[in-house]
């Protein structure tokens, strides 16, 4: 792949390869900088993070499930089911917060398993298997909170009068509460990114992920396990997008219709632009998180210059060709 | 004498008059007598409080008249509703109620049916069919979203005391938020001039609660001079209304819409949540059915019909400790909730009684 007696040449690309899509970054933070007032404001470069914490959180459930060559469409859809479940629990069911979130999890995680089920048994490709699961938890979600938000106070089906439990204030903190000046969402951004990064990359499981994704063959003949590797992405995958769901339930607080869906693009566009930091050329967690955070700062950048969403996707669209191409532009030589 | 004589004999000719009217209209026209009627309610989406409870509507008013009412949630797939529409023809439904979709997607088959004859009445949407087709029977029915924008944005003013910065919301290219944007722009704006729109809000009709909570925090975060907020439609309310309680101030929010949801968080924060102007989605299901049947009875009905709507306001509904009230129970502080008379016939009437 790499073509040394032409390094030279390339210099200006490989340059544009490895710190393109920081440069961009930088790019928009000193455009908004320069342009805006109050863009450079702790309170609001803490606003862009927690702006940004579920889109990451979902984007590194994807993330996990790339390095092995798969795709998790469900993911958004498994944080959105795993709000409503939260939200069900506490204000239909009157639980307290730890079933509220223990079970989300356990439950997304069982996601996952079916989800590599399907693909490892069933042999569906994986965007298949996970577009149809997609499909299946949106509409299994909104039978299950009957076809309306779960939020406090809510009257409940069948003249039942007005459900007599509350979205708990432990499980709130999560999505609204601070911990030294730093909202609890960022740290469990911050802490679940770390955590996969460390997992992927200084880690037998992380590096066994990768070969798979990377060769699945050869992956084969070296001795790994791939259905047993396959499943633990898949699991991972399903366990920070409940955790993601979490946040956006408790950020929310209330269990809407739906909630999760709208994340999915962004998502995977953050876990694609995250392959093109510093080169690396892959699936990777610093990278999707700095991805999801380029898009936080457009967003809060053009909110704050009065741009109507469709603008805002104009530039959305462009930002993404310009890291994709910085990407695949060096594969392709 | 004489005159007292002239007005006894004129009110009884009134009153026979108008017992004659209600007798030859008291009968149940042939069209719907004694048959099952079919009715196909075509809904773009069916979820939320605010549609479930237009379905509700529907099929209360429906069995009241012992109409077989059959509904179809296109889930947000345009196509999916077109073919519906088409199969309620194929089928020779009675009649097509429709709520939301996309003109240019289902004008084929709402052509289609009105050819055959199929009296079509719709919700929050509008088609471009000529008389020479639909021969009065296409109803386009909405919420007033004019009348809806000028209550919602009259209270803002009346509360600002007609001056102050605000967070503007609109919704583009989507009828409804676009008849209620037109009041902002052609009549609040020129003429309460000490409202200044600081900031214009648009995330889209994609769910777009959380995108509304992040960009108003956004502002929040790095400006301190906002007024008040305006929401021209409830979805991007509940993420403004979160907004607002998290920044911890103090900044009213006027709106459009109304479910169960807002009226709770309404009830939660009433210094927050001010009022939202908004028709009763059971009510637009009575009046579909009512049309519907006017029109299989070969009744005149108009082509236009806007619903009454009602200002809620938060000053109006009891403390969150009194009473937690829900949209069932709003009739209790506005009339024009709950049910209407418009369209109710003398033989509906004796047609539910028949049934």
């Amino acid at each position: 792949m790499k073509n040394k007696t032409k390094k030279k040449q390339f210099d200006l690309f490989k340059i544009l390869y490895k710190y393109g899509t920081i440069m961009v970054i930088i790019a928009a933070i000193l455009f908004f900088a320069i342009a805006l007032d109050n863009f450079f404001n702790f309170n609001n470069i803490t606003n862009i993070f927690r702006s940004v914490s579920i889109v990451a959180l979902i984007a590194l459930a994807i993330t996990i499930s790339l390095t092995i060559d798969g795709f998790d469409l469900s993911a958004a859809t498994i944080a959105g089911f795993s709000s409503v479940i939260a939200a069900k629990f506490m204000v239909v069911w009157e639980l307290g917060p730890v079933p509220a979130i223990i079970i989300p999890l356990v439950v997304g995680v069982l996601i996952g398993c079916i989800n590599a089920f399907l693909i490892i048994k069933m042999n569906i490709p994986d965007m298949l298997t996970t577009l149809s699961m997609m499909f299946l938890l949106t509409g299994v979600s909104i039978t299950f909170q009957q076809g309306s938000a779960i939020y406090n106070f809510m009257p409940l089906p069948n003249n039942g009068g007005i459900a007599s439990g509350t979205m708990h204030e432990a499980f709130l903190y999560l999505g609204q509460g601070e911990l030294f000046g730093i909202p609890v969402p960022v740290i469990i951004m911050l802490s679940v990114a770390t955590l996969a990064h460390i997992f992927l990359n200084h880690t037998k499981y992380g590096r066994y992920l990768y070969m798979i994704g990377g060769n699945q063959e050869a992956a084969k003949l070296s001795g790994i396990s791939i259905n047993k590797y396959k499943l633990i992405a898949y699991m991972i995958s399903g366990l920070i997008a409940a955790i993601g769901g979490l946040v956006l339930g408790a950020r929310l607080g209330s269990g809407e219709v739906d909630a999760g869906g709208p994340y999915l693009m962004d998502a995977v566009a953050a876990s694609f632009i995250g392959f093109s930091i510093f080169g690396i050329g892959k699936p990777n967690a610093f990278g999707t998180l700095l991805g999801a955070l380029l898009m936080g700062i457009l967003l809060n950048g053009l909110v704050m210059m009065n741009f109507p969403y469709y603008s805002q996707d104009i530039v959305k669209g462009f930002v993404l060709i310009v890291a994709l191409s910085l990407t695949y532009y060096k594969q392709m030589r | 004498m004489k005159k007292f004589l002239v007005v006894t004999l004129l009110s009884f000719m009134l009153v026979a008059s108008l017992f004659s009217v209600v007798s030859a209209s008291g009968t149940i026209p042939e069209e719907v007598k004694d048959k099952t009627l079919r009715i196909a309610l075509v809904k773009e989406w069916g979820t939320g409080t605010h549609m479930i409870m237009h379905i509700n509507g529907t099929k209360a008013e429906a069995a009241r008249y012992g109409i077989d009412l059959s509904v179809i949630d296109a889930n947000n797939n345009l196509a999916k509703m077109s073919d519906a529409i088409d199969n309620a023809v194929t089928n020779k439904m009675d009649a097509i109620l429709i709520s939301h979709g996309k003109a240019p997607a289902l004008h084929d088959s709402v052509v289609r049916a009105l050819k055959e004859g199929i009296p079509v009445i719709v919700f929050d949407n509008d088609f471009d069919v000529p008389y020479e087709i639909h021969q009065g029977k296409l109803v386009s029915i909405d919420q007033y979203d004019l009348m809806m924008g000028l209550l919602s944005q009259m209270s803002l003013v009346q509360e600002l005391d007609g001056a102050g910065n605000v967070v503007y919301n609109r919704v583009a290219n989507v009828p409804p938020t676009d008849k209620r944007h037109r009041i902002w722009e052609g009549a609040i704006l020129p003429t309460y001039t000490g409202i200044k729109v600081v900031n214009t809000i648009d995330m889209g009709t994609d769910n777009p609660m959380p995108k509304a909570q992040s960009a108003l925090e956004t502002l929040l975060t790095t400006r301190d001079d906002i007024d008040a907020v305006y929401a021209v439609w409830d979805e991007y309310a509940k993420g403004f209304y979160n907004a607002i309680v998290a920044s911890g101030k103090e900044i009213p929010l006027y709106s459009v819409d109304i479910s169960d949801q807002d009226l709770a968080m309404m009830q939660e924060h009433p210094e927050i949540w001010r009022s939202s102007a908004a028709v009763d989605p059971r009510v637009v299901g009575q009046v579909q059915i009512r049309l519907a049947l006017k029109a299989i009875a070969g009744e005149k009905i108009p082509r236009y019909y806007s619903l009454d709507p009602v200002l809620v306001h938060v000053d109006d509904l009891p403390s969150k400790d009194e009473k937690r009230v829900s949209m069932s129970d709003l009739d209790e502080y506005y009339d024009n909730w709950g049910s209407t008379k418009a369209f109710l016939e003398d033989w509906m009437l004796e047609l539910e009684a028949s049934k």
